[in-house]
């Protein structure tokens, strides 16, 4: 017998700017139910969620809970009808205690308008023990652990009667016993009527707490039905599955000694013995799931965090990057994944940015040459195409399409013999990507090493010579493109058990 | 290639924007309309005696102005200038001064230690806050009431006064009809000038301040760039306090207490942004006029102390409006 129905999202679409995000997606979530919504990284989960709980306006498909048609302004109109979401960066005042926060906003008051803790004190009390939550309501967030933080959310949303509870990646930061204590809680909830939506990558959990599953990809509905009647091989590929369109038309290069040697690079709590090299001509792809340890490796190599144990050779020479500078130095250069935090210098004009890393070049003695700067800014400008209106507009003023080329310009501007790409066409339009891409495979062609960290499968199988995929910070293969699908690829990046150590 | 690029880098075919050069200039025509204000309000205001005055007063604090200018633009901060400036003039005075507790050394010696002082306040503060990451606006609040303590140990409580006439001379006299702070202020200009924009550490200083994460990503020292700009601040406050105590012929320990608010002031006013990344020593410049112009005009215009308090920081309220809506955070 199928269980009632709460609410069902029809047809929703969704565009950002011409992005289609969301086209044609439907979900149906049942009372007592814990519903699994899976996909690659830009795959709509996300923006499905925040349509649902009020934080997106839809631009087409409609929302009935309970039968009746509705629509959600914002998240408040969506509690208040009972759906809440646990983000994976938990919205909590961490000086405040426990039922502080559970009641933020909400807090009960006395006669004379002050907060009732003592009211507040007894009805988290009872909370917590309705849930069989072990933890004192007067401990602060902050002296919490992040597995207990979650707790802490779940039980806020249980108190605003929440009948949808919406989690996101909520294992990603938990160890095993944690896991499990979690995952016991959320089927208490399930058997006390809740709907839980799952957004997880994990196989175990789904196949171990899901009863139905949804897979979006490219913002499209794939698949929705049991878990129980999909293997797991069959969602993978559901997951990553897609026809291969040559957008990236990669020149084959030839590929040269080994230029870069990374030796059991650890850093605590990130990522643990990773070891790969990098031959000049080559386009080494890094792939994984968020928050498997990808960022934090290439940061590593370009000298922005330091290593805890391992080592790093250049042409056989170990060297050590205190500082990017030292890195850069070397020939080691990297563009950053998040342009606006450390990309590029918004305020300052594009010449500058572009001429940043390289400002040696421009001078002649003791003082910064206009006419050098002009002619290497003018030859990347060009290069790259970089559309912009006077010498001295700021890169505030530029599309993401062309801040990203300013910040790759920069590092080319350094003549760096390895060039790290972390993320290079995230947010950019189609035709950007495109001169990204033809971009790199010139550069592999004039001998250029090249490390590029990307989620978007197709880039990453479309671009790389050689695939090296972790998983929450282990290395779990490295592959030859010849040998690799986005079957492989992903059935990797999602592994749960880990590499047997040799 | 398009041919708006082409068009983009020949700047006579710019149309002229108004709004930009508003943007840019509009510091500038405030300046001249109050000028103009002043000048039929009090003729007096343009006679060359009271222009020289003015630029008396504003050439001292007006290289402190660029000293701290440097560091807001690089988004850092220096509260202390006041107490360091007062330190200076004990230090340098105690240095010459042939009166009680001095101890009568040559006057190029008292240049030198106003000058170290200067430097080494400036490089305990910028050391600190480069090395071990403490917001500039902590340690220098810190360095504010070190350097305050430190003037009032070294002076015994007491005023310094009994200076040789020749370390009174750059503060007091003029080279023909220019006093000699004024044609330091000019020199300190050019070369601040020259460091800004055409050295790398200037370059550096803008991208420290527009975003510190990537200027690292970019292969800039960060922490050496911070140093070297407060460095660069020490020697302009030193000098200052070295030309105020001559200008003074005297030094107190209670001297130039909120100085570095004027200073502070007269980068904002002039359009340098506190938020980092924004700003140019033609700024500062103007700013310190403005600031100097708008203080003698109340002179003139007998306008009580009291009142010229209000003004003035109603006047640094005004600017900062500015600045933010100009960056567009308004």
């Amino acid at each position: 017998m199928e269980k009632e129905i709460i609410l069902e999202m029809k047809n929703i679409s969704k565009h950002f700017g011409g992005v289609h995000a969301l086209d044609n997606v439907s979900l149906t979530l049942r009372r007592g139910e814990v519903h699994a919504l899976v996909g690659e990284n830009g795959a709509g989960k996300s923006t499905l969620m925040k349509i649902l709980i009020g934080l997106y306006q839809g631009d087409g498909g409609e929302i009935i809970l309970h039968g009746n048609r509705t629509h959600f302004k914002n998240v408040r109109d969506a509690q208040s009808a009972g759906i809440s979401m646990i983000f994976q960066e938990f919205n909590q005042v961490k000086v405040l205690s426990v039922m502080e926060n559970i009641y933020l906003g909400r807090e009960p008051r006395t006669g004379t308008g002050s907060v009732d803790y003592k009211k507040m004190y007894q009805d988290s009390t009872s909370l917590l023990s309705s849930l069989g939550v072990n933890l004192d309501p007067k401990v602060k967030i902050r002296d919490l652990t992040v597995a207990k933080n979650q707790l802490v959310e779940i039980v806020k949303a249980m108190s605003l009667n929440a009948e949808i509870l919406i989690m996101d990646e909520p294992t990603s930061a938990l160890s095993k016993n944690e896991i499990e204590y979690l995952l016991t809680m959320i089927r208490t909830l399930r058997d006390q009527g809740k709907c839980i939506v799952f957004i997880s990558h994990k196989m175990e959990e789904i196949y171990g707490v899901c009863e139905s599953v949804t897979v979006l990809r490219d913002g499209r509905l794939i698949y929705s039905g049991k878990v129980s009647e999909v293997s797991e091989k069959e969602l993978i590929r559901m997951m990553v599955d897609r026809e291969v369109n040559e957008l990236f038309p990669k020149q084959e290069a030839t590929i040269g000694g080994v230029v870069l040697e990374v030796k059991e690079l650890s850093v605590n709590g990130e990522f643990e013995n990773i070891s790969f090299d990098l031959h000049s001509g080559e386009i080494l792809g890094v792939a994984g799931l968020m928050g498997a340890g990808r960022t934090e490796l290439v940061e590593t190599i370009a000298g922005v965090r330091r290593p805890d144990t391992g080592e790093i050779y250049l042409r056989g020479k170990k060297i050590v990057n205190r500082i990017p500078a030292d890195a850069i130095k070397r020939g080691i250069a990297m563009v950053p994944e998040d342009r606006k935090r450390n990309g590029v210098f918004l305020k300052l004009p594009i010449k500058e940015n572009i001429l940043m890393s390289s400002l040696k070049k421009c001078m002649r003695g003791p003082l910064i040459r206009e006419k050098l700067e002009r002619k290497y800014f003018e030859e990347y400008a060009e290069k790259l195409d970089i559309k912009y209106s006077s010498l001295s507009q700021t890169c505030k003023n530029l599309s993401g399409g062309n801040q990203q080329k300013v910040a790759v310009s920069r590092v080319l501007n350094a003549d760096p013999d390895i060039i790290i790409l972390d993320e290079p066409t995230r947010g950019i339009d189609v035709k950007t990507k495109a001169e990204i891409h033809r971009l790199m495979s010139s550069l592999a062609g004039t001998g250029k090493a090249i490390l590029m960290v990307s989620s978007e499968l197709p880039e990453i199988l479309g671009m790389s010579d050689r695939i090296l995929v972790l998983h929450e910070g282990v290395q779990t293969g490295i592959m030859d493109r010849k040998d690799a699908t986005a079957d492989k690829i992903m059935e990797l990046a999602v592994k749960t058990e880990r590499m047997e150590v040799q | 290639m398009a041919s708006a690029q082409i068009q983009g880098l020949d700047p006579k075919v710019k149309s002229f924007d108004y709004k930009q050069f508003m943007r840019n200039h509009g510091i500038l025509i405030v300046f001249f309309l109050i000028v103009i204000l002043l000048s039929i309000a009090r003729p007096n205001f343009l006679r060359a005696s009271n222009i020289i005055t003015v630029l008396r007063q504003v050439s001292c604090i007006g290289i402190a102005t660029i000293g701290i200018g440097f560091l807001i633009i690089m988004n850092g901060i220096d509260l202390g200038l006041g107490s360091t400036l007062a330190l200076v003039g004990i230090l340098a005075g105690k240095a010459v001064s042939r009166g009680g507790f001095g101890l009568g050394l040559p006057t190029p010696v008292g240049f030198l230690v106003g000058i170290a002082t200067g430097v080494a306040v400036a490089l305990f503060a910028g050391t600190i806050v480069a090395k071990a990451r403490i917001p500039a606006f902590i340690v220098t609040m810190g360095t504010m009431s070190i350097g305050r303590g430190l003037a009032l140990i070294f002076a015994h409580g007491m005023p310094l006064a009994d200076f040789p006439n020749s370390f009174n001379y750059l503060g007091t006299a003029s080279l023909g009809p220019v006093p000699w702070p004024v044609i330091i202020y000019i020199i300190v200009i050019v070369i601040a000038w020259y460091i800004l924009n055409k050295r790398p550490l200037g370059r550096y200083i803008y991208a420290v301040g527009s975003n510190e994460e990537a200027a690292r990503v970019a292969g800039i020292n960060v922490d050496f760039v911070k140093i070297k700009a407060y460095l660069i601040e020490g020697v302009a406050v030193g000098l200052a306090g070295v030309l105020f105590a001559g200008r003074l012929k005297s030094a107190s320990p209670a001297f130039a207490s909120g100085y570095e608010l004027d200073a502070i002031a007269g980068c904002i006013i002039g359009g340098v942004s506190f938020s980092g990344g924004i700003g140019n020593v033609g700024d500062m410049v103007i700013g310190a006029l403005l600031l100097g112009v708008i203080n003698n005009g109340m002179d003139l215009l007998g306008v009580e102390a009291f009142y010229k308090q209000v003004v003035k920081g109603a006047i640094i309220i005004i600017a900062v409006l500015i600045d933010r809506k100009r960056s567009g955070r308004a």
